[in-house]
């Protein structure tokens, strides 16, 4: 069943992305400012956001942002701050901004590395912005929502299985902590009328998480970043109001909407 | 392109010059070795064996001096593995230098000087990152003078590091072609004595402020500072206001920063002057909010001014009807 995007309305929408300059984070945002949305994406790297916004198809997309770093309160609160200047308010935040195996292990896929050997600054790394940057993102963008009365949160998580695998130390553990985050989260806020969500892609994906020296049949196999594109608009638009604490996986979505259908 | 130009930059900023110069002295003692050793063993004079050496390091190897004797054959491998790829990479370096010196420029690394109508923000208080988001909707460059870096950027926000709160600093701001300067230092006393700075440097410059207490409100009105209200007193009176009214606060709010429309100050039309500010407000076009005359706003409703010559009023307008400034979110609606 081809997906009837028609209904989902995205227009005008404000909807803030961390790590939104590449990977999974820009296939949302820009599938997101391609529908009429206001993105606004951050980035631990000035070049990135620059970049990303150089990549901008239209002219007419609402698409801007700055740098972030999810593991400082304070650079949260400025990235926020500017946001709510630019656009006058919130009312999606995507936590998306996370380390991958890379950035202890570059040769996770060949070489997979046991925990014992991961260095304690490259797991807490890890930790502190794949779990601890949701934690603090949200933290900040909670009381806004609070006062409107509404608000949506969309956690980006990862398949069970990458939170099982072997030498998948401190990745695979920082996803499952931030899972269960979102599930607390949905608990917490299920009164307030604000929502959160989990999207995953439902596969290895085709980002820069992926080491460059996995072999082209690997390579192949690989889910493109497009696939978050019609999830996320859904999860943006008035027809995801009221869904909280689920857990969409993006190369089942058709499945899953025409069960929910 | 642009990507590619970012990346040459930043390869710049870690290769260090200590290496090119190594390289430098390398290709050189390969040159003046191995154009000696080719003229020793291949039986030319020196200058030709010179000739030879730079021919063959430079490849441009035009082939009239060519190496006859096996010996002179290894001299001239030897020369070629190890010369081109030293001169390969000395080439590159100075290009990339070339690029780099243009990326600053390009990118106002160096100045900002050049910046026409800048909007000009001293200070990084607390506030401050809500403003340069609500800037950056807007074309005009802004110019944020702050110790530590916004941590924000957009095409137009450029950052000079300095203490906003040291006039010598003032020096690499664009001020004298400013649209602007908006004080945002930490501090009411601090922002004082910055628009006394600005002040005696830039007698005409329009500065913006929004200061804490009603003092220094007036102090900088003295000083030629456009306060039109104080932060401690509005918000105050917001708060007071919202018991009797628990919406006179977003009604300021929707005034202010509704998509659609926005508030504009417009000289009065010319059939105004000399009638009762409240009759002849009723036939203005849209919605007319109040009459500025002698520095002062009136609502006219208990105080109904004769309209003097040119007053201003503040008009309530939909952003697509404007034919003043267009507004560069208007476009989108």
């Amino acid at each position: 069943m081809p997906i009837d995007d028609s209904t989902w309305s995205v227009s005008g929408v404000r909807v803030a992305i961390t790590g939104g300059s590449e990977g999974l984070g820009w296939a949302m945002a820009r599938a997101l400012a391609e529908a009429g949305a206001k993105v606004w994406i951050g980035s631990r790297h000035l070049e990135k956001v620059e970049r990303a916004l150089g990549q901008r198809h239209s002219q007419d997309w609402e698409l801007a942002g700055g740098t972030l770093d999810v593991t400082q309160s304070e650079s949260i609160e400025q990235w926020l701050s500017a946001m709510i200047g630019r656009y006058r308010g919130i009312d999606v935040l995507v936590n998306n901004a996370g380390l991958g195996m890379r950035t202890v292990n570059p040769h996770f896929f060949e070489d997979p590395m046991p925990f014992w050997q991961v260095s304690e600054s490259g797991f807490r790394k890890v930790i502190e912005t794949n779990l601890t940057g949701y934690f603090l993102t949200a933290q900040a963008v909670v009381p806004r929502f609070l006062a409107e009365g509404r608000g949506r949160i969309i956690n980006i998580t990862m398949n069970h299985a990458t939170m099982r695998r072997r030498g998948f130390s401190p990745y695979g553990p920082s996803r499952a902590g931030a899972e269960s985050l979102s599930h607390i989260m949905a608990e917490d806020l299920k009164e307030e009328g604000i929502s959160v969500n989990m999207l995953l892609p439902g596969g290895a994906t085709d980002t820069g998480m992926i080491p460059e020296s996995v072999n082209e049949e690997f390579r192949r196999t690989l889910l493109p970043a497009q696939i978050m594109g019609p999830p996320i608009r859904f999860l943006c638009s008035q027809a995801a109001a009221g869904l909280t604490d689920e857990r969409i996986v993006a190369v089942d979505f058709e499945d899953w909407l025409s069960r929910r259908n | 392109m642009w990507f590619i130009l970012k990346k040459l930059r930043s390869a710049i900023v870690r290769t260090s010059s200590r290496n090119m110069v190594i390289a430098l002295v390398a290709v050189a003692l390969i040159i003046v070795l191995g154009g000696l050793a080719f003229a020793a063993y291949d039986g030319v004079s020196w200058p030709t064996g010179m000739y030879w050496a730079v021919t063959t390091a430079t490849t441009v190897g035009y082939g009239d001096v060519v190496p006859k004797t096996p010996t002179g054959r290894v001299i001239a491998v030897s020369v070629m593995l190890t010369a081109i790829p030293l001169m390969g990479y000395v080439f590159a370096e100075i290009a990339a230098l070339t690029v780099e010196s243009r990326m600053r420029r390009w990118l106002g690394l160096r100045s900002v000087m050049h910046l026409q109508k800048a909007v000009i923000v001293l200070g990084s208080a607390s506030w401050v990152p809500e403003l340069l988001g609500a800037l950056s909707a807007h074309d005009s460059a802004v110019v944020v003078l702050s110790t530590t870096s916004p941590s924000l950027s957009w095409e137009h926000v450029h950052w000079v590091q300095g203490d906003p709160n040291e006039p010598s600093q003032y020096a690499a701001l664009p001020l004298a072609t400013a649209e602007a300067v908006v004080l945002g230092l930490d501090s009411d006393a601090d922002n004082l004595l910055a628009a006394i700075g600005l002040r005696h440097l830039f007698p005409d410059l329009v500065i913006l402020s929004m200061p804490e207490s009603e003092r220094v409100a007036q102090a900088l009105r003295d000083l030629g500072v456009a306060v039109h209200v104080a932060r401690d007193p509005l918000l105050a009176h917001v708060l007071a206001k919202s018991l009797d009214a628990p919406h006179a606060g977003k009604l300021l709010f929707r005034l202010l920063l509704h998509d659609q429309y926005r508030i504009e100050e417009e000289p009065v039309p010319a059939n105004w002057v000399g009638q009762d500010f409240a009759r002849a407000r009723k036939t203005a076009d849209g919605v007319c909010l109040g009459l500025i005359q002698d520095q002062e706003v009136y609502l006219g409703l208990d105080e109904d001014p004769k309209v003097a010559q040119g007053a201003m009023m503040l008009q309530l307008i939909r952003n697509q009807e404007s034919t003043k400034k267009p507004d560069p979110r208007g476009k989108k609606e």
